[in-house]
């Protein structure tokens, strides 16, 4: 490397400097300590006993709550995800009509998305109460039973998705940009070619704005995998089960049962999981992404 | 001869230097030196006193509500009105578990710390300073004068941690609200002695409207005492009642496998399923638990009965002033019909390994066994302290029905010592998934309790290798 060069390269490295720092200290140092923390037996206060595999093995083979944990986080992926986006997209499709007060309609569906999750949880507590929630109370004053929106467990799964499918705002507004890309003259000429309303939509619409939605799934399925902190405030894990979603069952482990080792493990096979879901969708969208500009 | 300007890219190379050194350069500075207080003194010395260096002790305290708020703004104030050199500075972090454990990890602990901690757990692995030297030399703190089975609250394996103070008391009791009672056509004088009997009141005072949905509930198996897993601070109330031993301290094994355990869970079983476990689940969580918030379900007057401690009379003068409530012993299992129990626990003082303070720390512990902190806590919250002394002569007719419990550690046919257990908060959870398990139908008791006794076993081994051998 030429003096100058060098010279540029540390210059550049001084001013990136400060991140670099903060990456290795606390993402690089604390990732790698995860892998070694994986194969120890490690309460936090006493040093780690190392175990081999055991963590792992007790995991895959002997754990029935891992099991109970890994198939609520698959259900509320399976469906919440799909839900999440599709609910994205037609919130989306809506806005980009021409309306009156289009910025308003497009302000109160983007809220819900930057509501804390604290904040969030507790208006829903009360939306889901049994006795007095906004929607019990309807149906108490209608003489009806109340629903078990979250005491539950057949329900309270499904009422933690419509939570998640209604803080939708970003993916809203990412899908918002995508339609607004979309060229009229391929509306024109659908036009022209004889589409009717829905033709339009599926033949141009959805397939321009691809790429789009494999974002918003691909970020809505690392996120999703990773669910914790709604699922803590409403349901903490119950009732029986039914809510104990992979995140939070890593935390009972790491930080309440003093097992870090086996919250670590959990972690690590969260981490290959969500790389294999990722890297099936990132092979599979050759098939239906379509990105502008391509050529057969 | 042309002048050197300063080219811009030298300029914002020459910033950056500058910056990136400032920032290492204040990382590497020394910790400041806390500015030392002049030490007060009355008279006005002839030669100048050497400043007295005021310590600031950081006092993690593990409850809210307006009540523990008040006591604790009390107790900041007193504490640091009587001790010129040392500075309580309290705090109330939520999730003191969590956050106890990472600071102890950390190396920056607290001075001192009490309320719902993992006492047992954490003194397990080493997480505490040993205070029996400390009470050996305290003039404070006289040995017969404290409650004697708190001693054993706050060791682990023969070494003193910890000693309960701030909340101190009889945690078994049965308390139930008279004019529910009396509505449902029963008699308030003659309470249950047994589950069966329990039951029966259970189905009387329960009601529903015309969708099914609950008007008013008789008796929550789980509220409060009766669904509080077994911590240092407190037995565990269905081995109490049923009269098995959960858990052996001496042998460190556990005793889930039992009939008192299986008994146990189709008890509570059968309250739940008189009003459908969905519906109890909603009804607590519409509500809410315990004593101390008057929209709790007891307090509100929705639930005629409930298991709770010492506390009951001191919060219920404060959530449901305008009721009539009876305190009295708990139900037990028919063949243990009319044995009294009872157990006395609290919540021990701790000083956490790394503490800046100790000694100081102490000196706070010692406080807080003195009559006028116990005092403040007992007008502000209606919790007891642990010395002796100070609760026989104690006025407790401010809060009706605490005489009850008072007596009661006295009267009791049998006096239940708190678990020390090193996986407690693992035993909690399991227990959770257990009655949730039984009660939603997915486990009979039988095999529930077969397979918690085999986890625990398990995780024990698992944790504590060196302990079991």
């Amino acid at each position: 490397m030429k003096r100058s060069e060098l010279h540029r390269f540390i210059t550049g490295l001084l001013f990136i400097s400060p991140w670099l720092i903060g990456f290795l200290l606390w993402t690089v140092y604390p990732v790698l300590a995860s892998i070694f923390y994986s194969f120890t037996r490690y309460d936090v206060v006493r040093p780690p006993r190392y175990i081999g595999l055991s963590n792992y093995s007790e995991l895959l083979f002997k754990d029935d709550t891992f099991h109970i944990v890994l198939g609520n986080t698959l259900y509320f992926v399976i469906i919440g995800v799909p839900l999440g986006v599709i609910t994205a997209f037609l919130l989306a499709a809506l806005l980009n009509n021409r309306m009156r007060f289009r910025s308003i309609y497009r302000t109160v569906f983007f809220l819900p998305a930057i509501v804390p999750a604290i904040a969030a949880a507790e208006v829903w507590r009360w939306v889901y109460n049994p006795r007095w929630g906004l929607i019990n109370s309807v149906l108490k004053s209608m003489g009806l039973a109340t629903i078990p929106w979250l005491s539950s467990p057949a329900l309270a799964k499904f009422s933690l998705i419509i939570i998640q499918a209604w803080a939708q705002g970003t993916a809203m507004l990412i899908f918002l940009a995508a339609l607004q890309d979309v060229p009229r003259s391929l509306y024109d000429a659908a036009v022209v070619d004889g589409a009717n309303r829905w033709q339009r939509f599926r033949h141009v619409t959805i397939p321009m704005t691809t790429p789009a939605i494999l974002f918003v799934l691909l970020t809505g399925l690392i996120g999703t995998f990773q669910y914790f902190t709604l699922g803590w405030l409403l349901t903490q894990g119950g009732p029986n089960q039914s809510t104990e979603f992979y995140s939070i069952y890593l935390y009972r482990n790491a930080f309440r049962f003093f097992k870090m080792g086996y919250a670590s493990a959990l972690a690590w096979l969260l981490f290959i999981l969500i790389v294999i879901c990722t890297l099936l969708i990132f092979r599979t969208s050759a098939r239906w992404v379509f990105y502008g500009g391509e050529t057969e | 001869m042309g002048t050197k300007k300063l080219s811009r890219r030298d300029f914002l190379r020459l910033s950056a230097i500058t910056a990136a050194a400032a920032v290492v350069s204040s990382a590497c500075q020394p910790q400041q030196v806390e500015p030392v207080a002049p030490a007060k003194s009355e008279e006005v010395p002839q030669a100048e006193a050497p400043a007295a260096e005021v310590v600031t002790l950081e006092w993690w305290w593990g409850w809210g509500g307006t009540t523990s708020a008040n006591a604790l703004e009390e107790l900041k104030a007193a504490f640091n009105e009587q001790h010129e050199t040392i500075t309580a500075n309290p705090l109330v972090p939520s999730n003191m578990d969590e956050k106890l454990l990472t600071a102890v990890a950390g190396g920056t602990p607290p001075d001192a710390a009490v309320g719902n901690i993992a006492f047992s757990e954490l003194a397990a692995r080493g997480s505490f300073t040993p205070l029996d030297d400390y009470f050996t030399v305290s003039k404070v703190v006289q040995k017969d004068d404290i409650v004697a089975s708190l001693w054993q609250d706050g060791s682990w394996q023969g070494t003193t941690y910890g000693l309960a103070a701030c909340e101190v008391g009889p945690r078994m009791g049965f308390v139930y609200n008279v004019d529910l009672v009396e509505g449902a056509g029963l008699d308030p004088e003659n309470p249950p002695l047994t589950w069966d009997e329990m039951y029966d009141w259970h189905e009387k005072i329960t009601t529903f409207d015309d969708a099914g949905n609950i008007d008013l509930l008789g008796f929550d198996p789980l509220d409060a005492m009766g669904g509080r897993r077994p911590t240092s601070d407190a037995s565990f109330f269905w081995a109490d009642s049923m009269g098995f031993e959960w858990w052996n301290q001496d042998e460190l094994t556990f005793n889930f496998n039992t009939e008192g355990f299986i008994e146990s869970l189709k008890t509570i079983k059968r309250f739940y399923d008189l009003v459908g476990v969905e519906q109890m689940e909603g009804y607590r969580s519409s509500y809410g638990t315990w004593t101390q918030s008057p929209t709790a379900s007891f307090p509100a007057g929705a639930q005629a009965a409930i298991l709770n401690g010492y506390w009951t009379p001191g919060e219920l003068a404060h959530s449901a002033p305008d009721k009539r409530f009876r305190f009295t012993w708990p139900p037990n299992s028919s063949e243990r019909k009319g044995i009294k129990f009872q157990n006395v626990g609290g919540h021990p003082v701790v000083i956490p390994k790394g503490a800046q303070h100790p000694d100081e720390a102490f000196t706070l512990l010692e406080f807080l066994t003195t009559p006028p902190a116990m005092d403040i806590i007992f007008n502000t919250t209606g919790w007891l302290g642990p010395r002796i002394s100070w609760l026989e002569q104690l006025n407790v007719s401010q809060y009706p029905g605490l005489e009850f419990y008072l007596e009661s550690a006295i009267n009791a046919d049998e006096l239940k010592p708190c678990p020390l257990c090193p996986i407690s908060s693992i035993v909690g959870q399991e227990l959770n998934d257990t009655w949730d398990a039984v009660n939603f139908g997915d486990k009979s008791p039988e095999q529930a309790a077969a397979e918690m006794q085999e986890t625990l076993t398990s995780e024990l081994q698992n944790q504590f290798p060196e302990l079991l051998g």
